[in-house]
């Protein structure tokens, strides 16, 4: 109940954030230039500009475009493409599941990765295992994603020939799931690698800091075997700590999937945010820039739904 | 008697202290209700309770840390709890505290030297530039605390815990202060040591002629330092006595129920388990009516947990005060 | 019949940044069946060290270098991990000082009681909740049945106090060994604990092992008493013969130096100075450094001298005045 509460709460402080961040991002855009600077040409008259600017309602004051803007949203309407006349929504709507999926399936790969890696660097402190592991995840969050990938590209693609370089789905073919999955697995990777290599240290140290814990030895003074004092009753604890690096992360996978979209022409949000962009498609920008701010809102409220749960010490005011 | 007669050097008169809890409900903790009692000149009063019994909160009135809901802390005569910052800073060094744990209360990056001298440099008590005063201050301090001089060039995690103590009681009385407020100085260290603690502080009080308020949850250790003794249960006084009339004839229930809980250092002795008392402590935020200790008292009456009951402290006999009406009944 | 645990001549060794040295050395004493016996001493003298050696619960930084701990037949040191779960919890329960810290905060309390029976005991969970609802009860929390739902923050001192020892009794353990199981709690509380405990060893027979540092509550609860001091036992005797006769000057100013509640105000006894560091690699009598009675003699590596009948003492000196008289 209380909870119910606390969510409905932080929900409504929402809003006046939300409303912030795409005033600072329309003004922001506004004072980059002009959309139609890119339609300026010999071929062009200044008439046709000025006639264009009128009919995108570019001439009005910033805070008047604001508001239209605004008050569209709230009926559902993100506006349209400056430059291919679609409509903003729609174009977000139909790129976003194929982002959703690479970041679901990296950052589900990477927990996998980082938790048993984590735990047994832990409970291996200071043994060569350990200092492997350690050096390895130094290695993963070091390694920027677009030279991994190109790396795994030349490797599997060019020299191997076994995976596909790009793209969701094999042309002229509708997909199947061993086909998306065949072209996942470099985007995972480079992901997943990153993602894992900072989480491995973050998870490593939570358990470390856990396992000096009283409780812990009261857990194996009742002799209930290391495989339960372990996974049960020092992983839980650390969890705690780990679940905020998690909730952090996922506006960090949004931002870093644009960079691997781009380099592996995964047809997702990425793609649409760079050519967006590159044209100074206002519409398109905002809108892209109105679900990230969700997501990093949405992520941080999960954050601390999920300490509730795996943290009882924790209430909610 | 003479010391009697004049103004007592404490005077806590009505103490009530109550703390908001955040949040819709207009709930409060009732910390301290309607606490009085006297400090004279040159004597040690000891607090005894419970964790939670409204001790510490107590002491944080009377050190002006805090301003009480109601009620008056008289230091020799002027109330405090109404005094200004910039008014109690000229008063703040008569009044110093001795804490628990001196891990937190002290400085880990300054040295002792530093720490002595930094409260003497602000309240203007040693002139900065006169360096050899400063020093033979120093030395001073470090003599009636029983350190070495040379303990003052080190820093603070080079001592052992009653060492560290000791360094906490020199820098309260770097000040010079009439009033001493220890706050269970000696709870976190051995017995052993405890014994130097003690004995110390009770010379230092002798030879500089100090009043103390000695607040203590350990019975033989505030018997041991006090001259007399009021005892808490949530947030109330209910007996006050001469240290020894007060533990030799235990008036109030509970005061009884504490000094039985004790267990001696004698295996033939009365078994302290014998008379436990059942229950638990109630919540502070809605304390029982009438005698706050009246569900786990053994000896409580139908009439005990009246509103109407007068809970306060009434004198029997010659300075023994107690709260439970019913206390002279039973015959003490 | 032999004794229920028998440690026979203990030495464990801690690895410090100072390369490492021996917090126990040479610690022998035994528990006989239904015995409660108490280890009295200051912070740092190894009480806890030696049940947590005994336990196989020491940090990575310590081990065992030599001796024995002998249980049912069993030498506990020689056991491995596997084989020493399935004497802890199941045969030796052991409650610690601050029931906060060493309840896991995460689970409830339900969880962590019926979690060690699981292990040790075939019983169902229902078996198994029913089972640790009633042993609740029994410890005298007043609703046992929302008490298992609850978790640990949501206790007071004293009921999470009663839910280790819950814990450590739910397989009806042999020997308990309570570590200061009631350092952190007020006198009256303390009290409750103590005859808890008490209650129940005599209910089931089990032995006690009772630490602490409160001379008090150690002559008041044990059959017998062993003083620690550097990291050895320096005298041992029945609780009578100890507080009535103690041999060992350290002993004897330790009863001193502690206020009673029920006397006048006589003139406490300090002992100057303070527990030597490394006292592992000291040859002599380690109490000498403080000693008023120290002599030349006290150089010399000193021996358990047997004083009277289950009267021993680590003092040349003390042994000699017995003998003497």
């Amino acid at each position: 109940m209380s909870m119910l509460k606390y969510i409905l709460k932080r929900l409504l402080i929402a809003i006046p954030v939300l409303i912030g961040i795409t005033l600072l991002d329309f003004a922001l855009t506004t004072l980059a230039g002009s959309p139609l600077d890119a339609l300026v040409g010999p071929r062009v008259s200044e008439d046709a500009v000025l006639a264009k600017e009128i009919a995108l309602g570019l001439d009005q004051p910033f805070f008047v475009q604001y508001w239209i803007w605004l008050k569209q949203l709230l009926v559902g309407n993100l506006g349209y493409s400056v430059k291919s006349h679609e409509a903003v929504a729609d174009m977000i709507g139909s790129h976003l599941g194929p982002t959703l999926l690479l970041m679901g399936v990296s950052f589900v790969v990477g927990l996998l990765i980082a938790l048993p890696a984590g735990i047994f660097s832990a409970t291996h402190r200071y043994t060569r295992r350990d200092h492997a592991i350690v050096t390895a995840s130094f290695v993963g969050t070091s390694i920027p994603s677009f030279f991994l990938s190109l790396v795994l590209i030349y490797i599997f693609t060019v020299r191997l020939g076994v995976l596909p370089s790009g793209g969701m789905t094999t042309l002229g073919t509708d997909g199947g799931f061993l086909d998306v999955a065949r072209h996942m697995v470099m985007p995972v990777t480079v992901l997943a690698v990153g993602m894992a290599g900072t989480n491995i240290r973050y998870i490593r140290s939570a358990v470390l800091e856990i396992l000096d814990k009283d409780y812990l030895r009261t857990a194996r003074g009742k002799g209930i075997g290391r495989r339960l004092v372990i996974n049960k009753h020092a992983l839980r604890p650390a969890l705690v700590s780990v679940v905020t690096v998690f909730g952090m992360q996922i506006p960090m996978l949004f931002g870093g999937a644009v960079i691997v979209e781009e380099i592996f022409n995964w047809p997702g949000l990425g793609l649409v945010t760079m050519s967006a962009i590159n044209a100074r498609d206002y519409p398109v920008i905002m809108g892209v820039c109105l679900l990230s701010a969700v997501v990093v809102l949405l992520g941080n409220l999960l954050t601390d739904i999920l300490y509730a749960l795996v943290d009882p010490t924790i209430r909610y005011k | 008697m003479n010391e009697m007669n004049r103004t007592p050097l404490l005077e806590v008169r009505d103490l009530v202290v109550r703390y908001p809890i955040r949040g819709l409900s207009k709930r409060e903790i009732h910390a301290v209700d309607c606490v009085s009692f006297t400090v004279h000149r040159g004597e040690t009063l000891g607090l005894v309770g419970e964790s939670g019994c409204g001790k510490t909160t107590v002491a944080r009135q009377i050190v002006a840390l805090e301003r009480p809901t109601a009620g008056q802390v008289l230091f020799d005569g002027t109330d405090i709890s109404t005094l200004r910052e910039r008014e109690l800073r000229a008063l703040r060094p008569r009044i110093q505290m001795v804490f628990q744990d001196n891990d937190s209360s002290l400085n880990p990056r300054r040295r002792v030297r530093e720490l002595l001298c930094a409260p003497m440099l602000y309240h203007g008590l040693v002139d900065r530039k006169d360096g050899a005063a400063l020093e033979r201050r120093l030395g001073e301090l470090m003599d009636m605390v029983e350190l070495p001089r040379e303990a003052l060039d080190r820093y603070p995690h080079q001592f052992s815990g009653g060492q560290r103590q000791r360094i906490g009681i020199a820098k309260a009385l770097s000040l010079a202060p009439q009033l001493l407020v220890c706050d269970e100085p000696v709870s976190a260290l051995d017995v052993s040591i405890q014994a130097q603690i003690l004995q110390l502080l009770r010379s230092l009080q002798r030879d500089l002629g100090l009043s103390m308020l000695f607040i203590g949850h350990g019975l033989p250790t505030v018997r041991y330092i006090s001259d007399r003794v009021a005892v808490m249960y949530m947030g109330q006084l209910v007996e006050l006595a001469p240290s020894d009339a007060l533990f030799d004839r235990p008036l109030h229930p509970y005061t009884r129920a504490l000094c039985n809980a004790v267990p001696l250092a004698d295996p033939t002795a009365r078994d302290f388990t014998a008379h436990v008392l059942g229950g638990e402590v109630g919540s502070n935020m809605t304390p029982p009516t009438g005698c706050r200790f009246h569900p786990r008292c053994p000896v409580a009456r139908e009439c005990c947990k009246d509103m109407s009951l007068n809970v306060s402290l009434h004198t029997v006999e010659d300075g023994h005060s107690v709260a439970c009406p019913y206390a002279q009944e039973r015959g003490g | 019949m032999g004794a229920l645990l028998e440690i026979r001549d203990l030495t464990t060794t801690v690895k410090g940044e100072m390369g490492s040295y021996d917090v126990l050395s040479g610690v022998s004493f035994s528990i006989e069946q239904g015995e409660t016996v108490g280890i009295v001493g200051e912070s740092g003298c190894g009480k806890s060290m030696t049940a947590l050696s005994v336990m196989g619960l020491l940090g990575k930084n310590a081990a065992v270098r030599t001796g024995q701990a002998l249980f049912d037949g069993k030498d506990l040191v020689r056991l491995d991990e596997r084989e020493l779960d399935s004497v802890r919890g199941r045969m030796i329960g052991m409650i610690y000082q601050d029931a906060l810290s060493a309840l896991n905060p995460v689970f409830t309390v339900g969880n962590q009681l019926t979690e060690t029976m699981r292990a040790h005991l075939d019983v169902s969970r229902a078996e198994a909740r029913a089972r640790a609802t009633e042993l609740l009860g029994r410890m005298g929390l007043a609703d046992p049945a929302a008490t298992m739902k609850k978790y640990p923050h949501m206790l007071s001192g004293g009921q999470r106090q009663r839910v280790m020892i819950a814990m450590a009794l739910c397989c009806s353990p042999k020997l308990l060994i309570a570590d200061e199981p009631t350092t952190a709690l007020d006198v009256t509380v303390q009290a409750q604990i103590m005859r808890l405990l008490r209650e129940e060893r005599e209910a089931s027979g089990m032995s006690l092992w009772l630490i602490s540092h409160d001379i008090g509550l150690i002559a008041q609860t044990c059959d017998r008493v062993l003083v620690m001091y550097a990291g050895q036992i320096i005298e041992q005797a029945t609780a009578e013969e100890l507080f009535a006769h103690p041999a060992h000057p350290y002993t004897e100013m330790l009863l001193r130096s502690v206020p009673r509640v029920d006397g006048a105000r006589e003139a406490l006894c300090s002992i100057a100075g303070q527990v030597p560091a490394r006292y592992g690699e000291m040859v002599g009598c380690r109490f000498a450094p403080r000693c008023p009675y120290a002599c030349q003699a006290c150089q010399r590596s000193q021996e358990m001298y047997t004083v009277g009948e289950s009267h021993a003492v680590r003092c040349h000196c003390a042994a000699g005045k017995e003998a003497a008289v």
